[in-house]
């Protein structure tokens, strides 16, 4: 069995799109829509990696991220931030908030799948 | 008593005995001068040859090590070659991946206002802009707007009025990428893509800038702008006929 990645998002095509590259490169990848849903699903999965877009409905990903790094079981699983929100305030708001990278869209699929591979390899 | 002091005979015997034992004393050294000499020379041929067998295996050594930086040099080369084409072909699964999911998503949905969420989740985090408007052109000519980000009022109406350079691609039905020649009347626009049916054009969708860390349009954003201009209005008119047999069934 592959390494889990959770991958959040509210778009679906931002969602396929990293399930399709990420399976294909061997990993099991669950999704969810919101923050809310991923901490939900981070709690039920125990994902190895969770891939975070920062503008979603309900609970942004800083929010989301803030959570997770105060849950035992989440405290240390890397969090990569995927958004379009290039500005320097907000990388400094997400790493801030504990993620362990910044990944900008649009993002090169294979580059991405390389950067999944880093952590998890 | 008288003392007896040497003779000339004496004299003379002493210094011939000295003198003897001196010439041989010279001799035994000249001999030993000559031994060493033998064995100098005899180290001496030893040594050249050695040289000799050395200098060859310097040789040796030297075309061995030419041999084997033309071997490098080869490996850097195909080193280089392999990294170039591992770019090309990642780029190219990382365009063809974009491409995949946008086209099964626009035939994923008969729905009109999700076909135009596709369109805009395309553009937004596939393209990488977040100023665009999206019309549809109506049987009169005129554009009705359907879907904007980023753009102010007046923004919008200078491209509802049909300035020149969409009026020539809704003509032709071929899309502008900023930087392509022949339209120095673009202005702000970076992009026009004609939402074509049929060679007619549906629909438009206007592009004014890419997000600030993307510095320009790429190949690949040149393969996804051309699968939404043919792909997007015929999905478009799809889902308007089923909702119309959904209406009047």
């Amino acid at each position: 069995m592959g390494k889990k990645v959770l991958a959040v998002d509210d778009q679906n095509t931002v969602l396929m799109l990293e399930r399709m590259m990420l399976s294909s490169a061997g990993f099991d990848v669950v999704t969810a829509r919101d923050g809310e849903e991923a901490l939900e699903k981070a709690a039920a999965e125990r994902p190895d990696l969770i891939l975070l877009d920062v503008m979603m409905p309900k609970m942004d990903g800083y929010a989301a991220c803030r959570a997770l790094r105060e849950r035992p079981e989440t405290k240390s699983t890397p969090i990569l931030m995927v958004t379009t929100r290039s500005e320097v305030t907000n990388m400094q708001t997400g790493y801030a908030a504990g993620c362990n990278e910044y990944v900008t869209k649009p993002f090169n699929a294979v580059e991405l799948v390389a950067i999944v591979q880093r952590y998890l390899g | 008593m008288s003392k007896k002091y040497p003779g000339p005979t004496d004299y003379v015997r002493d210094v011939t005995e000295n003198t003897l034992g001196y010439v041989r004393e010279l001799q035994d050294e000249l001999a030993c001068l000559r031994a060493a000499l033998g064995a100098a020379e005899s180290e001496h041929r030893r040594v050249v040859v050695e040289n000799e067998g050395l200098r060859r295996t310097i040789k040796e050594h030297s075309d061995q090590r030419a041999k084997l930086e033309e071997l490098l040099e080869a490996v850097k080369r195909e080193r280089t070659e392999m990294s170039a084409r591992y770019q090309s072909v990642a780029s190219e699964t990382a365009s063809l991946a974009t491409l995949y999911v946008t086209s099964y998503r626009l035939q994923d949905t008969l729905d009109r206002a999700e076909l135009l969420t596709v369109l805009q989740e395309a553009i937004i985090s596939l393209l990488g802009s977040e100023a665009f408007v999206v019309f549809d052109v109506r049987r009169d000519g005129s554009l009705a707007e359907v879907a904007s980000m980023g753009l102010d009022a007046g923004q919008i109406a200078s491209v509802r009025g049909r300035p020149p350079l969409v009026e020539r691609c809704l003509d032709s039905c071929a899309i502008y990428v900023e930087g392509d020649g022949g339209a120095e009347d673009a202005g702000e626009l970076a992009a026009v893509v004609p939402l074509c049916r049929e060679g007619v054009a549906e629909g438009v969708v206007v592009i004014f800038s890419l997000l600030p860390h993307k510095p320009s349009f790429l190949p690949a954003d040149r393969e996804l702008l051309n699968l939404l201009s043919a792909h997007v209005a015929p999905a478009l008119h799809c889902a308007d006929l089923h909702a119309r047999a959904g209406a009047s069934s």
